[in-house]
């Protein structure tokens, strides 16, 4: 009976210990420390405590570094990062544009969305902007590594709250399994004082545009969300778009017809949104430029109508600038 | 006298084998195809910053046809160009440059490539209409003609 019970026992150790083995991360973010809010315009430092365990073969790797930032930042040509490790200290650098993971096709910013996502952000208008160690390294079985990133990055112009990402990974490891890269994202961070109305990615918003800075030349996508504030829209089984624009000559072009052009298409989840192409939508000539829209949603008889604070309110603006 | 003619005939066979092995070979030379744009394409695939806009945005009645110097565009998306013009490669055999020059316009140079996919040549043109900060990738395929 002993003897069966010591056998049991092993085989619950040994098991254990290949769950371990299995789940155990080889890449981990282990620290992050960044300020609650910057000014406008000011440099916001971010440090991340990078971990990596390569037990495998690694030769010629370098550091890969993530941050998820808002568009508007242009981050990729705003950002700095350097870092300080056990194995050395350095310099980083965006990583080419055309550099994949390894055994991956899809370029960095890419294989990062797809599998970390975008953090707990509403608004999809952030990007994944990657830099890379300058200097590569034989990460080959070498005992842990515990990195110290600084990121320095020059805001944007705009007020804003968002949920900034971070992510670490390796050049010469593939990013099959999420023990292979580490991540984290920011609690809100607030940029102040700066131009326009606050752009809010932290709460979900009753109306979005993507891209938030776009001309009347790109395509927009109109963003209604119903569950943000209950209105006399609610449950609606068709919602619509009456929109009013400004052209650089101070002309005005309204669109309010309840049809197909302008109807928003249900995405599930009390949640539904339009692509349009402003210049066709009002139907611009080639010498009109579209200043600003102002705009708010309808049922199809054009009776009920959501505006910024709901039921009332002003109608949504919207300006095409490009930040 | 037999076995002397069989020795010369041996001879003579060696000598035609020696000359015919030090023939040269005739040289294969490859010459690359030019890579005409000639015909009518279609928008396959849009992308506009990585997000597939591809059935959420009517890019089916888009047409670019493009003649020996020139194209012509119908049923306008936001595109590379808004209006008619004139396009070129900076060299038809290896492009590296597809300059399209509309009319009354500046020219412009998107980034392109031109691969054969599936036995299908395909265009994949990279550039921004509006904002700098937003990218759009269409694939583009041409049409039977």
């Amino acid at each position: 009976m002993k003897r069966l019970l010591r056998k049991k026992r092993l085989r619950t150790i040994f098991l254990l210990l290949v769950v371990a083995i299995v789940v155990a991360n080889c890449i981990e973010i282990r620290g992050l420390t960044q300020p609650t809010s910057v000014k406008a315009g000011d440099t916001l430092t971010a440090v991340v405590k990078a971990w990596m365990d390569p037990y495998w073969s690694q030769p010629q790797s370098r550091m890969v570094i993530g941050f998820l930032a808002p568009r508007s930042w242009d981050a990729r040509n705003n950002m700095r990062m350097t870092y300080t490790s056990g194995i050395g200290n350095g310099t980083m650098s965006p990583v080419p544009a055309n550099a994949t993971p390894k055994g991956s096709s899809q370029p960095w910013s890419e294989a990062i969305q797809e599998r970390v996502g975008i953090g707990g952000n509403y608004i999809n208008d952030v990007e994944w902007v990657v830099f890379q160690s300058d200097q590569a390294y034989d990460m080959s079985d070498l005992p842990e590594i515990n990195a110290v990133v600084t990121i320095k990055v020059k805001t944007g112009p705009e007020n804003l709250r968002v949920k900034l990402g971070y992510f670490n990974a390796s050049s010469q490891q593939e990013l099959s399994e999420s023990k292979f890269y580490g991540k984290q994202f920011s609690d809100c961070f607030e940029v102040t004082d700066g131009a326009g109305d606050l752009i809010d990615f932290c709460s979900p918003q009753i109306s979005a545009i993507q891209p938030a800075s776009a001309t009347d030349n790109d395509i927009i996508t109109i963003k209604y969300d119903e569950d943000a504030i209950a209105t006399n829209l609610s449950g609606a089984d068709k919602v619509f778009i009456c929109a009013k624009a400004w052209t650089t000559n101070n002309e005005v072009i309204e669109v309010c017809s309840q049809d197909a052009s302008s109807a928003l298409v249900p995405l599930g989840g009390k949640k539904w949104q339009l692509d349009l192409w402003p210049r066709k939508f009002f139907n611009l000539q080639d010498n009109q430029t579209l200043e600003r829209m102002e705009y708010y949603y309808t049922d199809k008889t054009g009776t009920i109508k959501v505006f910024k604070f709901g039921n009332t309110g002003d109608p949504f603006v919207f300006k095409f600038i490009c930040r | 006298m037999k076995k002397w003619i069989n020795l010369s005939l041996a001879v003579l066979a060696l000598t035609i084998l020696v000359l015919a092995a030090c023939q040269k070979e005739k040289e294969l030379v490859f010459t690359e195809s030019n890579k005409p744009l000639t015909g009518s394409w279609k928008i396959v695939k849009a992308l506009r910053n990585g997000e597939d806009m591809t059935s959420r945005f009517d890019f089916t009645a888009f047409r670019i046809n493009f003649k020996d110097s020139s194209y012509t565009i119908t049923d306008p998306v936001p595109f590379v160009v808004n209006k008619n013009g004139k396009w070129r490669f900076d060299d038809p055999q290896y492009p590296l440059e597809l300059t399209f020059q509309p009319e009354g316009g500046n020219a412009t140079k998107p980034v392109f490539k031109y691969p054969v996919v599936k036995g299908k040549r395909s265009l994949i043109l990279t550039f921004s209409p509006g904002c700098t900060s937003s990218k759009y990738e269409y694939t583009l395929e041409p049409l039977p003609q």
